[in-house]
């Protein structure tokens, strides 16, 4: 590779943004590429980490939105990262700083996805064509089923089709019938079934369906795992809720010396109070969380003082200013409180837990908010845990098990039951997943469950993929004295008496 | 431009050959002029062998060294019910081969049944070469959609024999429908109902206007066709004339191919015409000197009644190729009828009345699965890319598991190219090799199923039993057919085994058997032109014969005349006794003199 070269992340011509079935991250870093910046300064440029950068640029190469392309070093001197960021940096969130730096060399954004040696196969094919099956090979595993055909999610029956058949004349092995392919072969074929399994899959109503919710659950899924997760984001919101409080401060500070001819002002916010007294939300709101609320009339430390003013001015100025701050912080937090009550209504008691998380940053004395926010958060984590379920679920159908195997470990944290140690035990199992993993959820299950005879067959099954036979035999005859009558157990048995295990 | 590849409808009862002729498939007529050949195969008392037309006129003299219907046996296995049930009722000996297989004992020699078959295959061949001036050696072969992968093996090897590089096997319902919608820009999902001599297949299909085809589902039987409704009219006959006098016509073999033909022709009759009569005048011997006569008339409802529940049984396969494609009967745009069996006006009313519309007469029945044939083998060698097929596969394929079970790898109607991975382990102490059975079939029943292959995976390292991890992975490749691979996942050495479908012959037998047909091409070859030599030479010794006595007279006793006349006559013995030794070379050395001698000849009389 000649050292001259780099490798930067252009746009195709002619994409429509809005039509890509893409997230608010992947638009973000659409937006940084400008046919200039490498995947390493992009890094820098949106603060994104390694993986999640990775990832959204996988995923608009997918969908035809960018490609990389190798640029001339002389003809466009290289810019250094941190100056360079005059531009982007002014959009930028979080510390440049903060992004991994690595020792840049070219094809680095490819050899994210796959060793740039690979080209160098020997086989009848160009350069071009290459490039396209490998970045469609490598971003099979990561890619939804839409993104394989290079569709919207919105797309219809129709679309699917075209963009399927158009694909297949592309990428079907006999569009190279007779060539020498090497290893592209392989490669095509696994491209060309995926291709047919996602159009098979969404030009059926049902199975399209079945997908859909599959895809919005575990994006919602994933997007409420940070919501609750992300302290730093909070953090932020909590400091942009700090500052509107000051805002608002001091806006009244200025409304009250200039008294306006007409009405009170709107709020700049429109953060004006609701007609609802707080005491009533709350008290829907311990509703709505299945628990009574804080004693209803209970007052909060929150309330101005009403002594009037009578030493010197700068001391009325301050108390003053004191009592505009709560106000506004009153006003704030009301709105999150509003926020958690309308989410809980959606049944959303992760957005909820998120607000009153807020909330009670906002307002830590406040004893009925924390106790409000310790109920959401527990529901809210057991019902993140029933979605992840779900999706598990679906994933196992698929034949997914490793996927599932991650989703029902992310259940198993905001629910803790044997039967979900079990499933991931199980998923590992049969995904060919870290053994020793599956034997730990395996042993989870029984000691919650001790005389559950599936899950004593589970963990003697691991045992035995552990190559631990004596231990395996052990707990098939102990689910046998456990349950003498069943038949699976009793096939296992006659199977180690035969010596087949 | 790239080599051209031949299309070959090797069919049950007659086989047809196609190629690509610019932008348009074209059937190849055969030398008679016919475009189908019958797939019929037999050896003379002379030991010479017929194919096509030939050896059908010939099959009521020779009818126990004539073959007809080999399709129906190519890749089973001797104690299979089929191959039980054809020993029954064939007229040609039937004998167990050494691997299991079916043979076929024509004369004092066995063939295999791929052997009888590459005889029709090189039929075919040679029709096409001998339209085309050109030397063909690739082809793209058709089989039922249905046939397992031990029938698309033996098939293949067929081709291998007849000295063909068959580049793809593809489905016959498949073939016809690209030739229904080949360069016509069609969008449609449509039927294709094909119920040919001895199988019957029903496909459904996506035909998308950029050229794509996409089968969605396909399954048939692969014994069920023409030959069942002619066998229901033997029976009518046979039982007929065992009611009047008392014969049973089955005993004998040359009455029972005389009914075969005649049943043949009166269901094709009866298409067109409401009544036929069956008209077999000394069928059989009774007693000395005298002959019982076969005379009966045979009506259209007859034929219908008699043949009933065959149409019934496709059309309830037809119902259950809507249920496996998910599809309901008013989703389908189209119905394309295949094969000459469909001309049957009640198989077209069942038909209309199953699918709701009137099917497509827009396709000639007995040319279109050739014509598709064709434009597949286009479509693969040159580089326009206009069509691209695909195909599913009409089995499941797995293996056989602890228990006698059949676990399910690859299910039915999956598109192909495809593969699918499981890893096994050792199931014994220090074991160092596995087997692994490979199966195709529907049933749980490993049993109930067929067996393609027996895999062996040998030098595994010693270790207790379950630790071994092998990956082996299942493909099915776009000619459908089936390779296993297998990875031993500790040490990463990989073994690629092809699954050698059990087409009953070994690698070196096909390889043999290719060198004997080979050595057979040119002997025919030569014959060809011995043929051709004889002929000329025997033409122009008549006419040399016929101008003798006006030479002599013309010449009287001048010496020159004697002994140009002498030299004549000892040409003319020279070439008779080349044509005895069929020495080509000679003869044809000779012809240059016979026609000097002969324009001398009639210079000499003309001076005159």
């Amino acid at each position: 590779m000649d050292s001259n070269q780099r490798t930067v992340a252009c746009r195709v011509q002619g994409v429509d943004e809005t039509s890509l079935p893409i997230g608010p991250e992947e638009a973000f870093v659409l937006a940084q590429v400008d046919g200039k910046t490498t995947s390493a300064d992009l890094a820098l440029a949106t603060g994104l980490s390694r993986e999640q950068l990775e990832g959204a640029l996988t995923r608009l190469i997918a969908l035809g939105a960018i490609r990389f392309e190798e640029v001339d070093q002389a003809s466009e001197p290289r810019p250094q990262p941190r100056s360079e960021g005059a531009g982007a940096s002014s959009r930028l969130e979080r510390p440049a700083i903060e992004a991994p730096r690595r020792t840049e060399t070219p094809h680095q954004a490819a050899a994210a996805l796959y060793d740039p040696s690979e080209l160098d196969e020997a086989a009848e094919l160009d350069l071009i064509r290459k490039r396209r099956i490998l970045d469609l090979f490598y971003a099979l595993d990561s890619s939804t089923h839409y993104e394989v055909l290079g569709v919207p999610r919105a797309a219809d029956k129709k679309e699917i089709k075209d963009a399927y058949y158009d694909a297949v004349r592309q990428y079907h092995p006999d569009r190279f019938f007779g060539k020498q392919l090497g290893s592209f072969k392989t490669k095509l074929e696994r491209i060309f079934q995926r291709m047919t399994e996602a159009h098979d899959l969404l030009t059926r109503k049902k199975t399209r369906d079945e997908y859909d919710a599959y895809l919005r659950g575990s994006e919602r899924n994933a997007s409420e795992d940070r919501l609750l997760s992300d302290e730093r984001a909070r953090a932020a919101e909590v400091e942009q809720a700090r500052r509107r409080i000051e805002e608002t401060a001091r806006l009244m500070e200025r409304v009250a010396r200039n008294p306006p001819d007409t009405a009170p002002p709107a709020s700049p916010h429109g953060l004006a109070p609701r007609p609802i007294s707080e005491d009533e939300r709350r008290r829907a709101l311990a509703r709505r969380l299945g628990r009574s609320g804080p004693p209803a009339g209970a007052t909060t430390s929150s309330a101005p003082p009403r002594e009037p003013p009578r030493e010197a001015v700068a001391e009325d100025l301050r108390r003053m200013w004191e009592q505009r701050v709560l106000a506004a912080r009153q006003q704030q937090v009301d709105q999150y409180l509003a926020t958690a009550q309308d989410a809980l209504k959606r049944d959303e008691a992760v957005a909820a837990a998120n607000a009153l998380r807020i909330a009670a940053s906002l307002a830590p004395d406040d004893a009925g908010i924390t106790a409000l926010l310790e109920q959401a958060t527990v529901r809210a984590a057991a019902d993140l845990a029933q979605s992840y379920v779900e999706q598990a679920q679906y994933e196992e159908r698929s034949g997914r098990w490793l996927a599932a195997a991650r989703s029902y470990d992310r259940a198993v944290r905001g629910k803790e039951s044997p039967r979900l140690h079990e499933r991931i035990a199980h998923c590992l199992l049969e995904g060919e997943g870290d053994v020793r993993e599956a034997s730990d959820h395996a042993r989870r299950a029984l000691a919650l469950a001790p005389d559950n005879v599936e899950y004593r067959i589970t963990l003697a099954r691991v045992y035995l993929k552990a190559g631990l036979r004596q231990s395996a035999i052990g707990e098939f005859e102990r689910a046998g004295q456990i349950a003498p009558n069943d038949d699976n157990v009793k096939s296992w048995l006659r199977r180690i008496k035969r010596g087949e295990l | 431009m790239a080599e051209r590849v031949i299309g070959i409808d090797l069919g049950t009862t007659n086989s047809c050959v196609a190629v690509m002729e610019g932008d348009a498939p074209a059937v190849i007529p055969n030398r008679g002029g016919y475009k189908t050949t019958p797939s019929i195969v037999a050896v003379t008392e002379a030991g010479k062998r017929l194919v096509g037309h030939i050896a059908k006129r010939q099959a009521i003299t020779n009818a126990e060294n004539t073959v007809y219907a080999a399709k129906r046996l190519i890749g089973r296995k001797f104690n299979s019910p089929q191959v039980k049930n054809a020993i029954m009722t064939c007229s040609y000996g039937i004998v167990e081969g050494p691997h299991g297989d079916v043979r076929i004992k024509l004369r004092d020699k066995t063939y295999s049944v791929p052997e009888i078959s590459s005889m029709v295959l090189q039929e075919m061949k040679v029709i096409a070469e001998d339209y085309l001036g050109e030397t063909v050696s690739k082809a793209v072969v058709t089989v039922p959609a249905y046939f397992n992968d031990n029938q698309r093996q033996a098939t293949k090897d067929a081709g291998a024999i007849a000295g063909l590089d068959v580049i793809r096997i593809i489905n016959e319902p498949t073939a016809a429908s690209l030739a229904y919608g080949f360069g016509k820009g069609i969008d449609k999902t449509v039927a294709v109902y094909d119920l040919g001599g001895g199988t019957f297949d029903i496909s459904v299909l996506e035909i998308g206007s950029h050229g794509v085809f996409k089968v969605i589902g396909t399954t048939g039987d692969t014994f069920l066709g023409g030959e069942d409704f002619d066998a229901r009219i033997i029976d009518w006959l046979v039982q007929g004339f065992l009611d009047e006098h008392d014969v049973d016509l089955r005993q004998d073999r040359m009455a029972l191919q005389r009914l075969r033909d005649a049943a043949e022709k009166a269901k094709c009759e009866l298409s067109s015409v409401r009544e036929t009569e069956v008209n077999l005048p000394f069928i059989i011997s009774a007693g000395r000197n005298e002959a019982l006569h076969l005379q009966r008339v045979l009506s259209r409802d007859t034929l219908e009644s008699l043949c009933e529940d065959l149409v019934e049984r496709t059309i309830d396969i037809c119902r259950q190729a809507l249920v496996d494609a998910k599809l309901d009967v008013d989703e389908i745009e189209d119905v394309v009828l295949v094969g000459g069996m469909t001309r049957m006006p009640a198989i077209q009313l069942a038909v209309g009345d199953f699918f709701q519309r009137e099917p497509n007469r827009g396709v000639h029945p007995d040319e279109v699965v050739a014509l598709g044939a064709a434009i597949q083998g286009a479509a693969l060698v040159e580089d326009k890319h206009e069509m691209i097929l695909l195909d599913v596969t009409p089995h499941a394929l797995g293996i056989m598991t602890f228990g006698s079970y059949f676990e399910e790898l690859i299910p039915q109607n999956t598109t192909v190219p495809t593969s699918r991975t499981k890893v096994f382990t050792t199931s014994r102490d220090n074991q160092t090799a596995v087997k692994i059975l490979v199966m195709q079939g529907e049933s749980k029943k490993a049993d109930e199923n067929e067996l393609l292959g027996e895999f062996i995976l040998t030098g595994l390292r010693r270790a207790p039993k379950g630790h071994v991890e092998i990956e082996v992975t299942f493909e099915i490749n776009t000619d459908g057919i089936v390779s296993v691979n297998a990875k031993d996942l500790e040490t990463g050495q990989a073994q690629s085994i092809q699954v050698t479908a059990t087409s009953g012959l070994t690698h070196d037998e096909v390889k043999q058997m290719m060198a004997s047909a080979a050595d057979y091409m040119v002997e025919r070859r030569g014959d060809e032109q011995f043929e051709a030599a004889r002929q000329e030479a025997e033409t122009l010794m008549a006419q040399v014969d016929a101008l003798f006595p006006d030479v002599e007279r013309t010449v009287g006793g001048a010496d020159f005349g004697r002994d140009a006349v002498q030299k004549a006559k000892a040409t003319i013995e020279r070439t008779r006794e080349a044509i005895q030794r069929k020495d080509t070379a000679t003869i044809k050395e000779q012809l240059e003199t016979l026609s000097r001698t002969e324009r001398m000849f009639r210079g000499v009389i003309g001076r005159s």
